[in-house]
């Protein structure tokens, strides 16, 4: 009985424990957010969160940050983080949270939605002396908000054309050259589409148009958001569900969840002879179809005198880094030109920074690269990056889909996915 | 049934000869907390207490955000019912609501259906019907990742289905290019999923059912299905009543498979309207709007619930 | 036909019906069986193929290589080891914990009487129909605050205290007679004795139906863990096999290894769990109605 009793009332005070601890936990977290204390350092070394999915991605940022140390000894830095399909809806809980890092990274453009809790990089740039001229201007644009810059570059890659050079020779088709035109790409494209595979492997959302219509200098958005209404558009959109439905060269595109890339797939997988993506898939390709076996392209214009689309992924500070002077010492250690370079003798992505595209192509490509990367970087159609990507690429990958089934026409679709933008 | 005092042990035995409840007598000193109420006090307290913190409070909290305008790196503007007008107005959002309510009327029936007349088709003599049970169990277990990828691969354009059906003389059907397959492809993956949970629990209703009171209505003369009309089903009801309610709760919140197979696609006949809440506050960031659609998913939701339980009276039968 | 026809037309005659009545019956059923489990054998033909054959216009079970490897190499992408190590035990701890606290707060509502109780029933069924998806921002920010984030603690603790539990086995427990609740009073029991003794054997059926469910919830529990986590050693599968997919690309043939590597295991456990469930039913839990 007496047992019981105290059963009972440790119960009680299990209860009462639980209540006191939920009211601690409740009160704690009604208190306002933000302003915690947190320092993004482990002891001294940097923690750094970014994207990682298997091997190849860890890879890559253990290479980083070799090339940081090889540039400066002195440099630690850690990193963490989810596959790339998460990593853009972690990072605000992250940067909000008291384990916030004190690197981040972004792709092209995806700056937009975090400048609250990023430290604008110029006056630091200025206090160290950073050259920014070094920098490709275009990428540099594209990682500002409001003429403030948030990340430093530390790989660049126009959109390019990669394809299978086995598959070309196979079918007798000629290379591209650096002026071939719009029809000269479907030409190659309907030459290697046999045998059960394509000649193209369509890219999904806005970055295909986006390049397509950089290739003959029309910008695609402005400061207010993309161009929807811009004939160019349609005509790009239009071109994409045109190499599917009427030329025949590739797969319509199919309703497909945010964050993959089936077209990356297929031509990896060699089931297209093209695909049309940024230059960091190079590294994946070669290893994928044999490191001969890729070339790349510049993007087919209407008059062959194409122009690039830049994109590329770079460095950025959280505002709660607790050591944002080593944070930026970091930075420019893995951004810097030995940096870099070190980097290319394993990565095959293009270094943002001009001075180090040389050792980029001794290790990573070929005089033939060069010259692709030349053009599209040196003659790029400059083009600010909309706040709505991220909602513009979704409703994109959505909406489009229909424009392959005939269900709708792509004026249709980009009414769509312009009154979606407008919520 | 009889009260017994836990407070007064000793007179356990002598209270519970007292037949009707009421105040014992002979009750001379009272604990503070007295009387056997605290009993059940204790007994619910850490499972509500648990509720209240970690899910009561964070859905009021959601409540209360959808009266505002929120940003996660940003700050929260109080707004009144501006998300609430908005969302009348909104075409995407009234999409989402009839793309559910479609998968919800055609996921629930199919699902119970299957479920029920699997769990009754493994009653019957089937040599190693418990692997049977296993192997429709499979899909539950693992995640939905994993499922709605497999699904994908089968129902591409130039999937293995498509070349089945062409391996037989039909045309491929569009599966992820048409709306319409579209969300056959994501009720599909839901019931494939789903009803092997269900068939468990339908099971155990259906093992309640004492077979005396079969055998007594086969020698009435009652045919096959007048004993599960009559019969079975009744007996089964709470049962069935049980997995109904969860499957329906379920269904209007249906997120994974749209997210995982179709992203909300082609066009938005896919878009649930819990897929449209997550892009809203993962993609667009607009968090106070989010948590007005988690609202009003509620209200929905709860006008289902309620009137099922109300239902309950009417349709299930209890001992 | 009456007993009386089955008798005269002969035991041979009916035998036979019934065997290939039943042979009829299991065939079926196992073609149904054959039918339904297609994807999962499709995933398993996937895991074993090299990565370039995965799509395609002529798509066969068997690819040109069957590479066992993909398994090997589909466990060191991700650390797979870490992963189901992970899960496992967080899936355990919470089944545990869940099941304890469903059966308190069930029989609570089904045996005991306090006052309130149908207000706090009706509370908690409400909040069976809340969607639990969109809590998770408010959760999150006050486990950060408590700088309780990325914690174990974190991460299983919100699940324990759903309704459905409590749900279910007050359903069960409902239907246990009141006569047997007199006779275990009239006893000298005492209201945990009780609890214990008489109604948790009886509604030892529904346990083994709530474990499983807990098990699983946990086990494809995606979203939560995803906010909660930070560090890499503490994910959950379902996490880490996103992480077949990276910057650049999906490589499907182990992603599908990965899905059987994590079927697997479970899959012989409920085998296994499998026959004690069916006993434990079929021992006529339910038979004293």
């Amino acid at each position: 009985m007496k047992a019981q009793w105290k059963f009972t009332r440790s119960r009680k005070r299990a209860g009462v424990s639980v209540v006191v601890v939920g009211v601690l936990a409740l009160g704690l977290a009604a208190c306002s957010g933000g302003g915690s204390e947190t320092s993004g350092l482990d002891g001294d070394t940097l923690k750094m969160y970014t994207w990682i999915g298997g091997k190849a991605d860890k890879k890559q940022w253990a290479d980083y940050v070799a090339g940081g140390v090889h540039a400066d000894p002195e440099m630690k830095v850690s990193f963490t983080g989810p596959p790339i399909g998460d990593y853009y809806t972690k990072l605000p809980t992250v940067m909000r949270s008291s384990s916030a890092p004190c690197l981040v990274t972004f792709q092209n453009g995806r700056v937009n939605q975090y400048v609250e809790g990023l430290e604008p990089l110029d006056d630091l740039a200025k206090e160290n002396n950073l050259d920014l001229s070094a920098y490709s201007s275009a990428m540099l644009e594209q990682l500002s908000v409001d003429g403030k810059l948030y990340s430093i570059p530390f790989n660049t890659g126009p959109t390019v054309v990669l394809y299978n050079k086995q598959m070309f020779k196979d079918a007798g088709v000629a290379e591209p050259t650096n002026d071939w035109t719009t029809d000269d790409f479907i030409a190659a494209a309907k030459a290697t589409t046999k045998d059960g595979v394509y000649g193209f492997a369509i890219p999904q959302a806005s970055n295909p148009i986006a390049t397509l219509m950089a290739a003959d200098g029309h910008p695609w958005a402005d400061e207010d958001g993309p161009l929807l209404d811009d004939p160019n558009f349609k005509d790009a959109l239009q071109l994409l569900v045109d190499l599917s439905n009427k030329y025949k060269v590739a797969k319509p595109l199919e309703a497909a969840a945010g964050g993959t890339f089936p077209d990356i797939d297929a031509f990896n997988t060699g089931q297209a002879a093209m695909e049309m993506q940024g230059l960091w898939d190079l590294q994946h390709a070669q290893e994928s179809l044999g490191k001969d076996n890729v070339g790349i392209a510049v993007i087919p214009s209407k008059n062959g005198a194409s122009k690039g689309f830049i994109g590329g992924s770079g460095f950025g500070i959280t505002k709660t880094c607790g050591d944002k002077q080593k944070a930026f010492e970091a930075i420019e250690a893995m951004t810097s030109k030995s940096g870099l370079e070190f980097v290319t003798k394993s990565q095959a992505s293009v270094p943002a920074r001009l001075d180090a595209l040389d050792a980029w192509s001794e290790n990573a490509g070929s005089p033939e690269f060069a010259t692709v990367i030349e053009q599209m970087t040196g003659d790029a159609t400059p083009s600010p990056v909309p706040a709505n990507q991220a909602e513009l690429d979704t409703l994109l990958t959505q909406y489009e889909v229909d424009a392959f089934s005939g269900k709708s026409t792509v004026d249709e679709v980009l009414q769509q996915v312009k009154a979606g933008l407008a919520q | 049934m009889t009260f017994v005092r836990l407070d007064r042990p000793e007179e356990e035995v002598a209270d519970a000869s007292v037949a009707p409840p009421g105040r014992p007598k002979g009750r001379l000193r009272r604990r503070p907390l007295g009387g056997p109420r605290w009993v059940g006090w204790a007994f619910v307290l850490p499972g509500l207490i648990g509720l209240a913190v970690f899910i009561v409070i964070p859905q009021v909290a959601s409540l209360i955000l959808g009266f505002s305008d929120s940003t996660l790196l940003g700050g929260t503007r109080f707004t009144g019912g501006e998300n609430f007008a908005r969302l009348l107005r909104d075409p995407q959002f009234i999409n989402s609501v009839i793309v559910t309510s479609i998968f919800v009327l055609v996921y629930v029936p199919a699902n119970i259906a299957i479920s029920m007349a699997m769990a009754m088709w493994l009653k019957t003599r089937i040599a190693g019907r418990n692997w049977i049970r296993v192997i429709f169990l499979i899909p539950a277990l693992s995640p939905m990742v994993a499922n709605a990828a497999v699904f994908r691969l089968l129902f591409q354009q130039d999937g293995v289905v498509n070349q089945a059906l062409a391996a037989i003389g039909l045309e491929p059907i569009p599966w992820l290019s048409d709306g319409n397959w579209a969300l056959a492809v994501v009720i599909g993956v839901s019931v494939w999923q789903s009803f092997g949970y269900n068939m468990i629990v339908l099971g155990a209703g259906l093992d309640s059912i004492s077979p005396d009171v079969i055998a007594a209505s086969r020698i009435d003369g009652a045919g096959p299905i007048r004993r599960f009309v009559s019969i079975t089903l009744p007996l089964v009801s709470p049962a069935l009543f049980f997995t109904t309610v969860l499957t329906v709760i379920g269904a209007w919140q249906t997120f994974a498979q749209a997210y995982v197979i179709t992203g909300g696609g082609p066009g938005n006949s896919t878009m649930t309207i819990m897929l449209y809440l997550y892009q809203t506050a993962f993609t667009n960031n607009q968090l106070g709007y989010a948590s007005a659609i988690a609202t009003v998913l509620f209200v929905i939701i709860a006008i289902f619930t309620l009137f099922q339980l109300w239902g309950q009276r009417k349709w299930v039968h209890y001992d | 036909m009456t007993d009386q026809q089955l008798q005269t037309s002969g035991l041979s005659w009916r035998r036979r019906g019934r065997a290939i009545g039943f042979a009829a019956n299991t065939t079926a059923a196992w073609l149904v069986a054959l039918v339904f489990s297609f994807p999962l054998i499709w995933t398993f033909f996937t895991a074993l193929k090299p990565g370039n054959e995965v799509f395609g216009a002529k798509i066969s079970f068997i690819g040109s290589e069957v590479l066992w490897s993909n398994f090997a190499d589909a466990w060191t992408e991700v650390d797979f080891g870490r992963l189901l190590l992970n899960s496992l035990v967080v899936a355990a701890i919470s089944t545990a914990l869940t099941l304890v606290i469903a059966t308190l707060t069930a029989f609570a509502f089904a045996r005991l009487r306090f006052p309130g109780r149908s207000a706090i029933f009706l509370l908690f069924v409400i909040t069976l129909t809340l969607p639990s998806e969109v809590a998770v921002v408010p959760l999150f920010l006050g486990f950060d605050q408590a700088r309780l984030a990325d914690t174990w603690f974190a991460l299983i603790i919100p699940g324990l205290f759903g309704a459905f539990g409590a749900f279910l086995l007050r359903q069960f427990m409902l239907q246990i007679p009141g006569e047997l609740e007199e006779a275990a009073r009239l006893d000298g029991a005492s209201t945990w004795r009780l609890l214990i003794s008489v109604i948790v054997p009886l509604v030892r059926p529904a346990l083994s139906v709530l474990a499983i469910f807990a098990f699983l919830g946990s086990w494809n529990s995606f979203l939560w863990p995803l906010i909660i986590l930070n560090s890499s050693d503490k994910w959950t599968i379902p996490i880490g096999i996103a992480g077949f997919t990276t910057q650049t690309g999906t490589q499907w043939e182990l992603l599908m290894a990965a899905c059987m590597m994590t079927i697997a295991p479970v899959v012989v456990v409920v085998a296994i769990a499998q026959r004690q469930l069916v006993a434990a039913i079929g021992a006529g839990a339910f038979g004293g109605r």
